[in-house]
C-alpha cells in the first residue's frame, strides 16, 4: 500500500507528465471555410529543420534525398481533390428537421507525408496513424508538389492553407529553406438542406447556449481563414464570399482611383481578428482596440486602398462596417503591400493569414489575377 | 350679529377662492377645454383600455376621461417635455415625411405642462370635445372591419417559459380565397389580450408546401423569412396598422398558410402561463395593383459585438437591382440597439439621409411609413447602419449581460441587425403572383 505522501507523489507526477504530453501534442493548425465546406491542415511544432533525422532530406535545397517525414494531417467535412487524389466525404442526410444541421456533418482525417525521391518532391496521403511512426502503414495517393527555396528560413515545420477561389485553396509547407505548394479543391458546393416544416409550427425556447447558431449565421454568409498556433494566439480572416470577378464590385477594383479605398456594396468589411499584437512594417496592430472581442481581443476592419505607386492595407477599427461604410476617422494604420499578378483571371474574392515562420506571418489578399500580401511577425 | 359676521367672511373667502380658481383655469387651462383635444389628437389611440389598443401590445394606462388621466398629470407633463411621449424618434430633418409621425408642438406642449401647474384642473365637461371611439363599432380593429379574419390556434405559454420563440401555421379557409387567390390591399395584426408578454409578433403567407430550402447549419428568423418571401412585416410596441399605398397589393394564393412567428417574454415561474391567440384581419383590393408588395431586409448576420463596448457599429447595404418604391423603413435590433440610420447614395453619387433614428429604442420599434412611396433608383445604394451599447451600464438598465460578445441570433438576449423594407419594384401582371 501507497502511504499518503507517495500517492500525493504519484498524482502530482501523473499530471506532470499528463501535462507534458499536452505539451507535446499542442498542434498547430491553418483552417479554411468556403461556403461551409472546412478544410484544416495541422502540424506539430516539434519538427526542426536542423534535426539530425531530417537533415539529410532537407539538405540538399535544389536536389532531394530519398525519405519521408509524416508532417502533417489534413482533415476535411466535404469531398477535396489533392492533384489526382480524391477524398470523398459524404454529404450529410438531405432532409434535417430542428434549427440547427451543423453536428450533421461527416469527416475525414488523413496523414501528410512529406517524400522525396529522385523524381521530385511529393506528399503521400496515407491513413491516419496515432502515435510515433516512422512509415505509412497505407498509402491512399500521392501529390507532386511544387519546390521553390526561400531566403527566409523557418527552423520548423509550417503548413498553412490560402483561399485561391471560392472552392480552392493553396497548401504551403515551409521547412528550413524549403517552400512546397499543392492546390486543394472542394469538389461539389456545400449542398442546401431541405428542411422539413412542421405544420402547424414549432417552437424554440431561448434558454441555450446560442453560440453555434451564432457561429453558423456567420458562416452562411462569410468565408473564413483561421490560423492557431497551439494552444497560443489565433488569427483568423473573416470575408464575404462569391465576391466574383463578374460582379460590379470587382469592376470597382479595376477603377478605383488613387487615394480611395475599394468599397464592396454586396459584403462586409474584411474582418481581421487577432489574439496578440501584430507588427507591419512601421504599423504595430495592438489587441484591446474598438472591435476587439473577449477571446479575440483585436479587432479590425482591413480596407484595400490604391496608391499613387502600388497598393495600401488599410486597419480600420470597425471591423463590422459594410463595404461601402470606410470611416477615415476610424482608421488604425495602413502599410504598403506587395503586388503580383497571375494567369488565373477568374478567382473569387478571398483574405487569409498563413505562418511563414514560427513568429512571421502573411496577409494575402486575391481576386481575380491580382495578389497583395504584406508581411508580419507575432509581437508575443 | 356674531353669525353674519361669520358668513360674511366665509362668503368673501369663497369668492376669493372661486376667483383664484378662475385665473388658474384661466392661466393654465382645463383638462376638458385645453387638453383632451390633445390628448384625443395624439395619445389616445394607444392608450386606451387594455385590449382594445393599437394590435394589443402597447400602453399601461388609458387616458380616454379626466378621472384617468388625472392621477398621471404630472407624470405626463414630464414625458411630453422630455418629448418622450408621444414615442417618436427619427431625427427633425424627416419631419413631415412619414404619415404615422407622431409629436406635439411647442404651443401643446406648453398646454399640458401650464395645466399641469395649475393643478391639473378638470374645467367645465361641456366645454370639452364628444368623447373619442376607436374602431369599437368594428370590433376593436383600427382599420376598420376586415373583409376576413385569419385566427391563430390558441397557443399556451407554459409557466417554464421565459423567453421563447413560437411559429405557428393556420391553414386560411379555401372559402376567403376563391378563384385561386385574392389581392388584399392591407392588413392588421391583432397580439390578443396578452399583448404585455410579446416582444415582436411578425407573420406572412406561405404557400401549402412547408419544405424549405436553406443553407446548412442555417436558423431562420423573421428577417430570413422575410427574404423567402410572403411576408406581411412584423409589429411590436408602437407600431399600428397600416393600408398599403394606392395601387398596391399583396397576393394571397389559394391553400395559404398564415404564419405566426411570435416572440414571448416574461418572467417565469407558477401561475405566469397563458394562453394566446393572435389574429390577422386583411382588406381586399377591389381592383388589380399596380404594384405588389414585398417586405425583407437589408441585414448583417455576421457581426461581433464586443463585450463593454458602447457605439459599436454594425453595417449593412444592398444595391437595387430594379427601381424601386419604397413604402416603409423598419429598424430592428434587440436590447442593445441605440440608433439606426438608412442611408441611400444614388447612382449619380449624391448622398440622401433616408431615416436617422439617433436614439432608437428596443421597445418602440417603430415602422416608419412614406405618405408617398419614395422611388429609389435602380443603382441606388441603400446602407443601413445600427450602434450598439453593450456596456455594464446599459445593460444594468435593460437587463443584459455585457460580459459577452455576441452575434447574430434569435434571443433577445442576443443581437440583430436588419433593416427591413417595404418596397414595391415593378408593374405586376393581372394575375399577381409572389416570389
Amino acid at each position: 500500500m501507497l502511504d499518503y505522501h507517495s500517492r500525493q507523489l504519484a498524482v502530482i507526477l501523473s499530471l506532470t507528465l499528463l501535462g507534458l504530453s499536452v505539451t507535446v501534442e499542442a498542434q498547430h493548425s491553418s483552417e479554411v471555410v468556403l461556403d461551409l465546406r472546412t478544410l484544416t491542415v495541422e502540424y506539430t511544432p516539434a519538427l526542426r529543420a536542423d534535426d539530425p533525422h531530417h537533415q539529410m532530406l532537407l539538405s540538399d535545397p535544389s536536389e532531394p534525398k530519398a525519405g519521408h517525414v509524416r508532417v502533417a494531417q489534413i482533415e476535411t467535412d466535404a469531398s477535396i481533390r489533392m492533384a489526382d487524389v480524391e477524398i470523398a466525404v459524404e454529404e450529410p442526410d438531405a432532409v434535417v428537421t430542428g434549427s440547427s444541421a451543423m453536428s450533421e456533418l461527416r469527416l475525414a482525417r488523413y496523414d501528410l507525408w512529406l517524400t522525396g525521391s529522385s523524381n521530385g518532391w511529393r506528399l503521400d496521403v496515407a491513413d491516419s496513424q496515432g502515435g510515433p511512426v516512422t512509415a505509412p502503414s497505407s498509402i491512399f495517393g500521392t501529390v507532386p508538389l511544387t519546390h521553390t527555396t526561400v531566403t527566409a528560413s523557418s527552423p520548423t515545420f509550417i503548413a498553412g492553407l490560402v483561399p485561391t477561389g471560392s472552392d480552392q485553396a493553396r497548401l504551403l509547407l515551409r521547412w528550413g529553406r524549403h517552400e512546397w505548394t499543392t492546390e486543394v479543391q472542394f469538389l461539389t458546393p456545400r449542398e442546401s438542406r431541405p428542411r422539413q416544416r412542421d405544420p402547424l409550427g414549432d417552437q424554440r425556447t431561448f434558454e441555450f447556449d446560442s453560440a453555434e447558431i451564432q457561429r453558423s449565421n456567420r458562416l452562411t454568409r462569410r468565408n473564413t481563414a483561421t490560423v492557431q498556433l497551439g494552444n497560443g494566439p489565433r488569427l483568423m480572416v473573416v470575408y464575404g464570399r462569391n465576391m466574383q470577378v463578374e460582379d460590379r464590385d470587382f469592376a470597382h477594383l479595376v477603377s478605383v482611383e488613387t487615394d480611395m479605398v475599394v468599397t464592396t456594396t454586396a459584403s462586409a468589411v474584411i474582418r481581421f481578428d487577432i489574439d496578440v499584437p501584430l507588427q507591419f512594417g512601421e504599423v504595430t496592430l495592438n489587441t484591446g482596440n474598438v472591435g476587439g472581442l473577449r477571446d479575440s481581443p483585436g479587432g479590425y476592419g482591413v480596407w484595400l486602398r490604391r496608391a499613387a505607386k502600388g497598393w495600401r492595407l488599410v486597419f480600420n477599427d470597425e471591423p463590422d462596417a459594410w463595404g461601402t461604410q470606410h470611416d477615415p476617422a476610424f482608421d488604425a494604420g495602413e502599410v504598403s503591400l506587395d503586388y503580383s499578378q497571375v494567369d488565373d483571371s477568374s478567382r473569387a474574392l478571398s483574405a487569409s493569414v498563413v505562418m511563414t515562420t514560427p513568429d512571421q506571418g502573411r496577409f494575402v489578399l486575391i481576386w481575380g489575377p491580382h495578389e497583395w500580401s504584406a508581411n508580419f511577425t507575432v509581437l508575443s | 350679529m356674531r353669525c353674519l359676521r361669520v358668513f360674511a367672511i366665509v362668503a368673501l373667502l369663497g369668492v376669493v377662492a372661486q376667483s383664484a380658481a378662475y385665473a388658474g383655469a384661466e392661466a393654465g387651462g382645463t383638462f376638458y377645454e385645453n387638453v383632451l383635444p390633445i390628448l384625443q389628437e395624439n395619445c389616445q389611440s394607444c392608450h386606451r383600455p387594455a385590449g382594445q389598443n393599437i394590435t394589443g401590445i402597447v400602453a399601461p394606462m388609458s387616458l380616454m376621461t379626466y378621472e384617468e388621466a388625472r392621477p398621471w398629470a404630472r407624470g405626463i407633463a414630464r414625458k411630453v417635455e422630455t418629448r418622450e411621449m408621444p414615442p417618436w424618434y427619427a431625427s427633425d430633418h424627416t419631419d413631415g415625411l412619414f404619415s404615422n409621425e407622431r409629436g406635439l408642438t411647442d404651443a401643446e406642449i406648453e398646454t399640458i405642462t401650464a395645466w399641469v401647474n395649475a393643478g391639473a384642473p378638470a374645467g367645465d365637461r361641456d366645454a370639452g370635445p364628444a368623447p373619442r371611439t376607436f374602431g369599437d363599432e368594428d370590433e376593436g380593429w383600427f382599420l376598420g372591419r376586415p373583409d376576413f379574419v385569419v385566427e391563430m390556434e390558441k397557443y399556451t405559454i407554459p409557466d417554464d417559459a421565459y423567453d421563447l420563440q413560437a411559429t405557428i401555421r393556420t391553414k386560411i379557409d379555401d372559402a376567403v380565397l376563391p378563384d385561386g387567390g385574392v389581392w388584399v390591399r392591407g392588413w392588421e395584426f391583432r397580439v390578443g389580450e396578452t399583448g404585455d408578454r410579446v416582444h415582436h409578433f411578425c407573420a406572412g403567407i406561405e404557400d401549402k408546401d412547408t419544405i424549405v430550402e436553406v443553407d446548412a447549419g442555417q436558423g431562420e428568423d423573421e428577417g430570413e423569412a422575410a427574404d423567402r418571401g410572403g411576408s406581411l412585416g412584423c409589429v411590436s410596441s408602437g407600431t399600428e396598422g397600416k393600408l398599403l399605398p394606392d395601387g398596391w397589393g399583396f397576393f394571397i394564393p389559394t391553400g395559404s398558410t398564415a404564419r405566426y412567428s411570435i416572440h414571448f417574454n416574461k418572467e417565469p415561474g407558477p401561475g405566469t402561463s397563458f394562453d394566446n391567440q393572435a389574429s390577422m384581419g386583411f382588406f381586399l383590393s377591389h381592383e388589380p395593383p399596380k404594384y405588389t408588395f414585398k417586405n425583407d431586409s437589408i441585414g448583417n448576420r455576421g457581426f461581433m459585438i464586443p463585450a463593454h463596448r458602447k457605439d459599436y457599429r454594425v453595417g449593412a447595404g444592398r444595391m437595387l437591382e430594379r427601381d424601386t418604391y419604397v413604402a416603409n423603413l423598419w429598424p430592428h435590433a434587440h436590447f442593445r440597439g441605440t440608433a439606426a440610420r438608412y442611408t441611400a447614395t444614388y447612382p449619380d453619387g449624391t448622398q440622401e439621409l433616408l431615416l436617422d433614428v439617433p436614439n432608437w429604442q428596443q421597445h418602440w420599434q417603430e415602422t416608419y411609413w412614406y405618405k408617398e412611396p419614395k422611388l429609389l433608383p435602380k443603382g441606388t445604394m441603400i446602407d443601413v447602419s445600427f450602434w450598439y451599447d453593450n456596456t455594464s451600464e446599459n445593460g444594468l438598465r435593460i437587463g443584459f449581460d455585457a460580459d459577452r460578445s455576441l452575434g447574430h441570433a434569435p434571443r433577445t438576449n442576443d443581437e440583430m441587425m436588419l433593416g427591413f423594407l417595404g418596397y414595391a419594384e415593378e408593374v405586376v401582371p393581372a394575375t399577381g403572383t409572389q416570389n
